[in-house]
This record gives structure tokens, C-alpha cells and sequence, in this order.
């Protein structure tokens, strides 16, 4: 089954808007696999823990294990969209959301 | 991207030993790659499960976009466990530090992929950067 593991800031927009996130999460991915459902994991990092560019993190880092093979094309539309749903439920700019792709399969395991 | 992961041995670092180690990771990674150090994350993390090693007092995991050198991430390894070691006064040894390629193109931030390392479209990714490369 294909995974989200979401790294958020505790405290931040993302963390007090999960549910919402999980939801759309799951609209997402269904939307690019139909009947496909992912799982959803969060680990909420404590002030002081993450940092960029040497400051305080406000970024979330989703990372994306996909059962799929892709094409670049397609990983790009599908990155894109995890993207706007985090400006759009949490407010933060695209600079503060860091999205990636695993592949988990080998094209001849699909 | 580039993301570090620091895990340190419980209590090793204070608040400000964390932040002169998030400083260097900016420092050392911008310094061997040119690449901006808007990108930069370092998370630090206490090994609560007790998984590190006896005698190690933390390792160090870069997930850095793939076309690196050998040799720039071999200075960046023992770069980055000298820092540790420096900023926790902790023997070098005991620190590790390992880095794992990803490919650009299978990471998105500032709402775009990443580009290749050395390609033309990354000259112009590290002019239009929030610190401007």
C-alpha cells in the first residue's frame, strides 16, 4: 500500500489541521490511482528540532511511497498536488512544503 | 533538499549546540556543493530507542540530489562529523555521517521539481532562489 509520511512542526497550521489533510491526502491519491487507498503517517517535530537555512523550520517535508512506478510527468502532477493542498489547508507558501517520491516497486513488479 | 538527519545520542545537545550544528550543515553543504542555502534542512533527533551503535554518540544521514561527486561527499561526511564531534566534544570516531542520492526529479520544493546538478536549468532554479544562489 502506498504511504505518506509527514514531517510537520508541532504547533504549526499543518498539525492543528491533520484531519483535513488526511482527507485530502486520500482524495489525492485516489484521484491519481482510482480505488487505491494510502496510508498516512505524521511525525510532529518539536520547536528547536528542524531547522533551514540554519533557522527554525516552518516547512513540512511529505514524503510520498508509491507502489507505482512513474513517469516523470506523472510524479510531477502528483507532487504538484500535494503541494497545493498544503498552501491551500495550511497556509504556508510553496517554499515551506518539501515533497517526494519513492518508488516502491520495480516496473516489472506492477 | 538537501535534508539532514542527525541522530544523537539523548542529551547530547542543547538548543544551542542544535542550532551551531544546523549553521554548519548550511555552511559545510553550501560551501562544497553551491547550492543555496535556502534548501537546507537539518533535523536533529534524540535515539530515545537506544538503535545507535555502542560507542556511537550519533550519525548523520543526507539525503542530497543525486550527481554529487565522490569526493564532494566524502568532504561533506567528514566535514559534518567533525562539526558534531566539535560542537558535542565528543570523540570524532563516534560520530558517522553517510549520504543517500535522490534523484532531482523525484523531489518538489518552492513549488517546482528540483533541477540536475550542473544543468542549465539549475542556473537559473539558484537565480530565482529566495537567496539567490
Amino acid at each position: 500500500m502506498s504511504q505518506f509520511r509527514c514531517f510537520i512542526q508541532a504547533g504549526s497550521n499543518a498539525d492543528a489541521r491533520g484531519d483535513e489533510l488526511e482527507r485530502r491526502l486520500h482524495d489525492h491519491h485516489a484521484g491519481h490511482y482510482p480505488g487505491e487507498e494510502a496510508t498516512v503517517t505524521w511525525v510532529a517535530i518539536p520547536q528547536g528540532h528542524m531547522f533551514t537555512e540554519g533557522r527554525q523550520s516552518t516547512s513540512s517535508v511529505v514524503a510520498c511511497f508509491l507502489d507505482h512506478t512513474t513517469t516523470l510527468d506523472a510524479r510531477e502532477a502528483y507532487m504538484r498536488g500535494v503541494c497545493d493542498i498544503w498552501t491551500e489547508v495550511t497556509e504556508c507558501t510553496d517554499h515551506e512544503v518539501v515533497v517526494s517520491v519513492t518508488e516502491t516497486v520495480s516496473a516489472n513488479q506492477e | 533538499m538537501p535534508f539532514y538527519h542527525a541522530l544523537v545520542r539523548p542529551e547530547l545537545l542543547t538548543l544551542e549546540q542544535r542550532q551551531r550544528f544546523a549553521a554548519d550543515v548550511v555552511e559545510v553543504h553550501c560551501d562544497v556543493t553551491g547550492a543555496p542555502p535556502s534548501f537546507v534542512h537539518a533535523l536533529i533527533t534524540e535515539d530515545d530507542d537506544g538503535t545507535l551503535p555502542e560507542g556511537r554518540a550519533a550519525t548523520i544521514n543526507g539525503t542530497i540530489r543525486a550527481g554529487r561527486t565522490d569526493a564532494q561527499k566524502a568532504e561533506i561526511a567528514e566535514r559534518l562529523s567533525a562539526a558534531l564531534a566539535a560542537i558535542a566534544e565528543v570523540e570524532p570516531e563516534s560520530v558517522s555521517t553517510s549520504t543517500r542520492d535522490i534523484q532531482a526529479s523525484y523531489t518538489m520544493e518552492g513549488g517546482a521539481l528540483l533541477p540536475e546538478p550542473g544543468s542549465a536549468e539549475e542556473q537559473a532554479w539558484m537565480a530565482g532562489s529566495p537567496t539567490g544562489g
